[in-house]
């Protein structure tokens, strides 16, 4: 799935991108996923849970490191994406995609302003 | 004449204390000879860790793929053989220890014993037996408060779930300190459906928060059912099973309960009054640095005393009072600086002080952390989970404690608990050239880490991170 106009990118490295039913979808960006290499597990928030930017909201383990990820907005957790738990490689295979991990009710939407598009987003990691 | 020494319990404690004195030339008599080894060896360390051995035979196998090996055939856990298994092992753990009594020729006394005064004990069938000294060693017994039900068959404490005849399908387990995440994770391994029930807001509150973190996340792994702050009001059991409650609300249900709450001394029925002593709030018999009671001549060590619950404690601490009794000197030992392992999987070790203990001390510190699936013997053994932290005094780099999660790291805490105990440096750790490829590694690289760069950790960033928070690493790529 290519990225367009609709995704938005945290220097944390974490991408959110808008649905057509106004909430949020969250991710880890392509550059992300090919640096930690293979994932092995992703731990997310439960639903009806808070995250909050700038904070972690969950960890991402790969065979090379564990990290924080760190919520690139702040809201309610509507959904995770369970199918992560069995098959946290799908992150790996499909970052923006399949391998999305929360789906989020934004709560303050100036916050977007803090984030970078695609081309600034690839500009910082370049 | 040959002084007498009444030695009370046959655990840890008991028969390290009565081999001592032994070997030194006392007479011993040693009380609770039908219970060689104690809580340790008869229901406690060595039957869980013999258990624990098959839980990681069956992972093993279960990941064969992973190996590269093909397994023809099925593999699944046999409860009764692996409790024939334990069995065997415990047998002749216990007769290596009679045969170790007998040739430093140790009565030894079936039953139990109280206290008749401060030099005399009466024996089960009631006869007095005077000694010079008594040690006193009980140990401990599972805690279980009035509100828990215990059956011995559908709630249980560690004791009878050692000896369950068939395992349940589902079991939820009170508490979640050492003895309830140990279970968990065994049954988990043999497939029951494991809930665990803490009141704290994490597993092992007393370790460092970085390795409850990491143990909670194992947890989740093998589906293990953590509910943290959560505090059993009200227990429901019936053919149905086991419910718990708290403020009427259903916390979680099971076939079967395990309580693991902790432990109290076990001084009930001893008659300490009648030698002068009084027990603590929780039973246990106060001690000074020499485990020397109120009373000159009787001493108490081990669980009894409160101090530490850890086997290798109760035999240190028997010895040491066994040395003071005969008038040689002796270093006290520093509760803090025994190393504690938890045979959790991955197994948990640490020694000293953890991040939070030494800055509630006000000390000054910095820590350093490395991920053992940085190393590549965790890549080949194919265990990648852990970490090692490291927190040591920041002007002076001495080495305050160190705490790690992982695959055998009750086996490496060893040379941490030796700088620990000779209040050596991080540098000690630092110049030692560790071997390649080893685990071990990790302690050298979390203690490089600290004051210089550690060469194989992938997020090196010169920064306070690791001072405040080794666990808070942000996704830094
Ligand atoms: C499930 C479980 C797992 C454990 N795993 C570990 C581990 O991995 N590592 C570790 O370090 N520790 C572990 N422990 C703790 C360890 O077992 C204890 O710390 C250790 O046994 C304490 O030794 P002790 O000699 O003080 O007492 P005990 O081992 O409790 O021995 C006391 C003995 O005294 C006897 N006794 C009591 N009253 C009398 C009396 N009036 N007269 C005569 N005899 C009496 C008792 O019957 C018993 O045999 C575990 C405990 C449990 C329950």
């Amino acid at each position: 799935m290519p990225v367009t106009e609709d995704y938005l990118f945290s220097q944390g490295h974490m991408w959110c991108r808008l649905m057509e039913d106004g909430d949020y979808l969250i991710g880890v960006s392509d550059h992300a996923q090919k640096s930690l290499g293979e994932i092995v597990y992703v731990e997310l928030p439960d639903p009806e849970s808070e995250i909050a930017q700038g904070e972690p909201l969950g960890v991402i383990e790969s065979v090379k490191v564990v990290n924080d990820l760190i919520a690139p907005i702040s809201g309610t957790v509507i959904e995770a994406n369970d199918s992560l738990v069995d098959q946290p490689a799908v992150v790996n295979d499909s970052a923006y995609d399949a391998g999305w991990m929360l789906r989020i009710r934004l709560k303050s939407p100036e916050q977007l302003n803090n984030l970078l598009n695609h081309a600034q987003y690839l500009a910082l990691v370049g | 004449m040959q002084k007498h020494l009444i030695v009370i319990g046959a655990g840890p404690a008991g028969y390290v204390a009565a081999l001592q004195a032994g070997a030194a030339g006392l007479r011993v008599s040693l009380i609770g000879g039908h219970d060689l080894g104690g809580t340790c060896l008869q229901r406690g360390c060595i039957p869980t860790k013999t258990l624990i051995a098959s839980c990681e035979v069956l992972d093993k196998c279960r990941d064969a793929s992973k190996f590269g090996l093909e397994l023809q055939g099925t593999i699944a856990p046999d409860w009764p053989a692996l409790r024939r298994r334990m069995e065997s092992v415990v047998g002749t753990m216990t007769g290596g220890i009679d045969g170790l009594l007998e040739q430093r020729g140790i009565t030894r006394i079936p039953g139990r014993a109280r206290l008749l005064d401060t030099r005399r004990v009466a024996l089960e069938d009631g006869s007095p037996l005077h000694g010079d000294a008594i040690l006193i060693c009980t140990g401990s017994v599972p805690a279980v408060p009035a509100a828990f039900p215990v059956d011995g068959q559908r709630v249980v404490t560690s004791d009878e779930a050692l000896r369950w005849t068939s395992l349940p399908a589902s079991l939820v387990i009170i508490g979640g300190g050492v003895i309830a995440c140990e279970f968990a994770f065994i049954f988990q391994t043999l497939g029951v459906a494991v809930s665990v029930i803490e009141a704290e807001d994490r597993p092992l509150a007393g370790e460092d928060t970085a390795i409850s973190t990491v143990i909670q996340r194992e947890m989740r792994k093998r589906r293990i059912r953590f509910l943290p702050k959560a505090l059993v009001e009200q227990m429901e059991v019936d053919d149905a099973g086991v419910r718990c409650y708290q403020n009427g609300q259903l916390l979680a249900s099971a076939e079967r309960a395990l309580i693991a709450i902790g432990r109290r001394a076990n001084t009930a029925g001893l008659d300490l009054d009648a030698a002068g002593l009084k027990p603590g709030r929780r039973g246990e018999i106060p001690v000074d640095r020499h485990l020397q009671t109120c009373v000159p001549g009787i001493y108490a060590a081990g669980d009894v005393n409160g101090r530490l619950m850890l086997a290798h404690a109760a035999s240190a601490q028997a010895q040491l009072a066994v040395r003071h009794l005969l008038g040689e000197r002796t270093d006290p030992i520093q509760d803090e600086n025994v190393a504690r392992v938890t045979f959790t999987r991955p197994e948990v070790a640490s020694v000293g002080l953890s991040e939070q203990q030494a800055l509630e001390r006000g000390l000054e510190i910095r820590c350093g952390s490395f991920d053992f699936r940085a190393l590549g013997k965790a890549h080949a053994g194919g265990e990648l989970a852990g970490l090692v932290k490291v927190v040591a005094q920041a002007d002076t780099g001495r080495l305050l404690g160190v705490h790690m999660v992982g695959a055998h790291c009750a086996e490496m805490i060893h040379e941490a608990a030796v700088i620990v105990n000779a209040q050596g440096s991080v540098e000690d750790i630092c110049r030692t050239v560790h071997a390649h490829p080893t685990l071990s590694e990790g302690i050298y690289e979390a203690a490089e880490s600290i004051f210089g760069v550690a060469p194989h950790k992938p997020d090196v960033r010169p920064s306070t991170q690791d001072t405040v928070h080794a666990s808070y690493r942000r996704l830094s790529v």
